[in-house]
């Protein structure tokens, strides 16, 4: 037993144990354990809801952002029962993933300093089946959010062309993420294609700016539109995910007419709680009616991606 | 017109360049599948039932069925190799009267035009044939098989094609039932068909024959196209590639534009 700061505490019903809650996860900031459970329970309403349905891979930071950290896909060993699991057979075994259906399950990952919470692209039952195709627009220094900016501006424009809805949040670092929902009957290796037809068409229209290249030092300076996020097995963080940067950021879905203005630093583990209440779930849509990728892909058959 | 082939007529020495065009064309009517729900025209996918799953053109072999269950596989690059079968040449072997061949024989009819160039030794051919009143036994290869086929004057000006059965492929009708009898005919019976037989000979006018369960169909299908239509749930046009880069463009330009302006004040 660490110390005394095990608790055993109560989350609507479920018996959790909480451990090292004064661990500091962001030093610089002072942001503690606590804090991020803290965190995971105010967002909880809107989170799970992004959540729901989908496999969850974690990454966890036992001491804190400075220190080591590692990928959980699997259930922890010494889980609560009471944790829901999907068991999804991997290319090499089986994988327990965990599911989160309620607060505990997010105040349990919270408890294991799980940082960063990506949900699978696709919700249960439709397994392998997006729901999404991303959009990934990755400044690579010396770019920055600004040039990531840029090139939202011209997805917004491409999306707007094609009649398609998307939803961008912040990376939570310098990137930009947008959504568009899909109806899940594609595999991920069809999103990815179409995925790569629009990065195409953008990185046509301004070679200066985007880059394509898989290899990172040929994208200095440039966004890198990364379309293969999409690709079977690849997850994106979440929406209201934290990062383990300095500042504890958490990664913000905005409105399209904030892109102009938006501050991705202004979103954090301390200040996202009041903003959601005041702004609403922003990214609420990307649960809404989705595009058949085949329209999609229909409607940039008169474009095809240039080489 | 599109012709299907070129090619030539060899006849002793002379050869006579051609263009060949399908004679006759289907009328009946097609109707395309849709899937009830979404109105969606189906597509056809290969499908391998071992796999489960969707077969690519590049997936896809050809194979002969040596015996049940036994395949041998036959690669295109064989194919090509195979001595090819009188290159593009329509080879006129022997000359017979047209009323030796049973039009069971016959399969599809193909016009030929003489080329630029080509229409003396045509008129030449065509003339001897009319005047000799024969039509032209012929060997040709196209579509992945060496023909049989026949050559003769339809009305009085172009050459047609016929390509034909081999014998083989005509079916032996002996196992039939009821054909091997010859009854007992009543002379009056015969006597009374003789008649109805000749009461009913006309000239053969093709005109006066028409595919009634067509126009019935047609017209079906044109009065419910006053009510019933269903529209494909066709998606905004596609975009043109030229016109979508200059909006990206033109909406990062001024993106970038805002920013300097931005930053001076």
């Amino acid at each position: 037993m660490a110390g005394t700061t095990g608790r055993r505490v109560l989350v609507d019903g479920r018996e959790l144990r909480f451990t090292n809650l004064d661990k500091l996860l962001w030093p610089a900031d002072g942001i503690r354990k606590a804090d991020l459970i803290e965190y995971y329970l105010n967002v909880a309403g809107v989170l799970l809801r992004h959540l729901e349905g989908r496999p969850l891979t974690f990454t966890r930071y036992p001491d804190g952002i400075e220190g080591e950290s590692f990928y959980q896909k699997d259930l922890p060993q010494h889980a609560p029962a009471w944790i829901r699991v999907f068991p999804y057979q991997g290319e090499e075994h089986l994988i327990r993933f965990v599911l989160a259906a309620d607060r505990a399950t997010l105040a349990w990952a919270g408890n294991l300093a799980c940082l960063e919470i990506h949900p699978a692209p696709w919700r249960l039952p439709h397994v392998d089946r997006p729901d999404r195709l991303v959009i990934d627009l990755d400044p690579a220094p010396p770019a920055t959010f600004d040039h990531a900016r840029r090139v939202a501006v011209m997805v917004r424009t491409l999306l707007e062309q094609l009649g398609i809805r998307g939803f961008p949040k912040t990376s939570g670092a310098t990137g930009i993420h947008v959504f568009i929902p899909l109806v899940p009957e594609a595999g991920p290796e069809e999103v990815t294609r179409v995925a790569e037809t629009l990065a195409r068409l953008l990185h046509a229209a301004r070679p200066d700016l985007i880059t394509l290249e898989r290899a990172v030092k040929e994208r200095t300076g440039k966004v890198y539109v990364d379309y293969l996020q999409n690709a079977r097995g690849k997850t994106m963080v979440a929406p209201y995910s934290p990062r383990p940067l300095p500042g504890a950021p958490v990664s913000a879905p905005f409105s399209w007419g904030e892109l102009e203005t938006i501050d991705p630093k202004e979103f954090t583990l301390r200040t996202m709680p009041d903003l959601l209440a005041r702004r609403g779930d922003l990214a609420a849509g990307l649960l809404g009616p989705g595009h058949r990728l085949s329209e999609i892909a229909a409607r940039l058959s008169g474009a095809p991606p240039p080489a | 017109m599109r012709s299907l082939w070129k090619g030539s007529i060899s006849f002793g020495l002379v050869n006579i360049p051609v263009r060949l065009y399908a004679a006759t064309e289907d009328r009946d009517v097609h109707f395309h599948l849709l899937h009830r729900e979404c109105r969606t025209p189906i597509r056809y996918q290969r499908f391998c039932p071992t796999c489960g799953e969707t077969v690519p053109p590049d997936q896809v072999v050809r194979a002969y069925e040596w015996q049940r269950d036994v395949y041998v596989p036959v690669e295109d690059d064989e194919l090509e190799r195979l001595p090819p079968a009188a290159q593009r040449t329509i080879r006129i072997l022997d000359f017979v009267d047209l009323s030796e061949i049973d039009p069971l024989y016959f399969d599809r009819s193909y016009y030929l035009e003489p080329m630029e160039g080509a229409e003396r030794s045509y008129t030449l051919l065509r003339r001897a044939m009319r005047e000799a009143g024969r039509v032209a036994v012929a060997q040709v290869a196209f579509r992945q098989k060496e023909h049989l086929a026949s050559v003769r004057l339809y009305g009085e000006r172009v050459l047609v094609l016929e390509t034909m059965h081999y014998p083989d492929e005509v079916r032996d009708p002996s196992p039939l039932h009821g054909i091997q009898e010859e009854a007992e005919i009543d002379p009056r019976e015969l006597e009374l068909a003789h008649t109805l037989i000749e009461r009913l000979t006309v000239r053969f006018d093709p005109g006066k024959y028409r595919d009634r369960y067509r126009e019935a169909l047609l017209e079906l299908v044109a009065r419910k196209a006053q009510g019933q239509r269903w529209e494909l749930p066709r998606p905004q046009e596609p975009v043109g590639v030229e016109s979508l880069l200059e909006a990206l463009r033109e909406s990062v330009r001024m993106a970038e534009a805002g920013a300097a302006a931005g930053a001076r004040k």
